[in-house]
């Protein structure tokens, strides 16, 4: 960077404006004007920007070094391919098993329960718009198996969205993960309204598994023969052979 | 699905990136750094090397959104990119003299510890906009967490008056001053 010009803050100020796109429309067009014949002023607001563009630049590079600590913290099991979430969940959840069996091993609904339950491994966290964001924090924090946070988020959303088939699927499932499967049922049950929708055959497995836990056996059993999924049929299976 | 879920329009993806969208860039940062390391630790790198690559990756990427060089047309486009230009610069570096001088030496096979800016593949460094970068860790936390929040986080002077408990105008003023101080360490480096 050379030393010739010293921009005063007035003269800074308005380029930083111009370039951060605050001025008015009239204001921006008189700026521009100016620009096209005054050398002195390009060569101003080309300084201007390359010191904003690296505050900015400095500023992701250590955003990115967060990022990834972040990343390192929150996955302890690290495994190279991206399904290093799910192999964090599933042992999160052996070892849950675990527990169940040694605590629960007169009950065969839960018995059945245990086995069987292991939740949704959840949607890819893309982005999209802001409304959004809401939603894909929370699958964060569920895939990381914070059930309570993600419940947090997703409460929020469903007061806005409360038909949301998506919604009440995860709410749902989040729920029978947090041993509330009364609220499971109640979210899971609005899920199966909308027939159409992608999550109905793995709704019915949910819910069955939530009616199992609940200890109603019978009810169980109706909802795991309306599910397609594998799971379903096995559970099915593990019940007749009782 | 949902239409909740749909992918949105290309706009808001770019103008959350303009604007620096923290929980955007967090996203698409964690989301892809896996496949990449992946990538490099096929192919003769190892994982700190995976981390400096994606780093840079991730700042071209973001670079060319903001100015205006490649329009994503939606999430899987920019994921897309993303790993383009992790996967050629990685490429490059393999081809490079230093990469064969350090494999080629007999029992040596650690890269040279790297310079101050971190930078195994960047081939920009000398830009303005680079250099301002590098001075700018260099300033005293005051400035360095005004500028910030102001040109990166694109808070407004009132709410950085607020946290530091000060005026405005001083925060206006504390702002400009950062700004000489970040140019005189840019002009003399070292």
């Amino acid at each position: 960077m050379n030393n010739k010009s010293n921009i005063p803050e007035k003269t800074f100020e308005t380029i930083e404006r111009y370039l951060l796109k605050k001025m008015t429309t009239e204001e921006s067009v008189a700026f521009k004007s100016s620009l096209e014949t005054d050398t002195a002023l390009q060569q101003q607001v080309e300084e201007v920007k390359s010191i904003i563009h690296g505050i900015e630049e400095a500023s992701l590079k250590e955003k990115m070094e967060v990022f990834h600590s972040e990343m390192e913290t929150n996955t302890p099991l690290q495994k190279k391919k991206s399904s290093y979430y799910f192999y964090a969940i599933a042992a999160v959840f052996l070892g849950a098993i675990g527990l169940f069996f040694f605590f629960n091993q007169e009950s065969t609904n839960e018995k059945l329960f245990a086995e069987h339950f292991t939740p949704d491994p959840g949607l890819p966290t893309t982005m999209s718009t802001t409304s959004n964001y809401l939603f894909f924090e929370g699958m964060v924090d569920y895939k990381m198996a914070n059930y309570q946070n993600a419940l947090t988020k997703w409460n929020q959303l469903h007061a806005l969205k409360p038909e949301n088939d998506t919604l009440n699927y995860f709410i749902g499932v989040a729920q029978l993960a947090s041993d509330n499967e009364k609220d499971a049922i109640t979210f899971l049950q609005k899920t199966i309204t909308k027939k159409e929708s992608l999550f109905i055959s793995d709704a019915y497995l949910y819910l069955g598994l939530a009616h199992l836990k609940a200890g109603e056996r019978d009810t169980a059993k109706e909802f795991l023969k309306l599910s397609s999924s594998e799971k379903s049929l096995q559970i099915l299976k593990e019940i007749k052979n009782e | 699905m949902g239409k909740v879920l749909q992918i949105q329009a290309q706009d808001n993806i770019v103008v959350a990136i303009q604007n620096n969208n923290e929980q955007l860039l967090k996203q698409l940062y964690q989301d892809n750094y896996k496949k990449i390391e992946y990538y490099v630790l096929q192919n003769s790198g190892s994982i700190d090397q995976a981390k400096d690559l994606y780093q840079e990756a991730f700042l071209s990427m973001w670079k060319n959104v903001k100015e205006d060089k490649f329009v994503p047309k939606n999430e899987t486009a920019l994921q897309g990119y993303l790993y383009t230009i992790a996967k050629n610069k990685w490429t490059d570096y393999l081809r490079s003299a230093r990469f064969k001088k350090t494999t080629g030496m007999p029992g040596n096979f650690q890269i040279k510890e790297n310079e101050e800016d971190n930078s195994y593949f960047e081939n920009e460094t000398n830009n303005k906009q680079s250099l301002v970068s590098i001075a700018f860790k260099k300033l005293g936390e005051e400035c360095k967490t005004v500028l910030k929040q102001f040109y990166f986080e694109k808070k407004s002077l009132k709410e950085i008056a607020l946290q530091f408990n000060i005026g405005e105008n001083s925060v206006r003023n504390k702002k400009y001053r950062c700004i000489q101080k970040l140019k005189k360490l840019t002009i003399t480096p070292k």
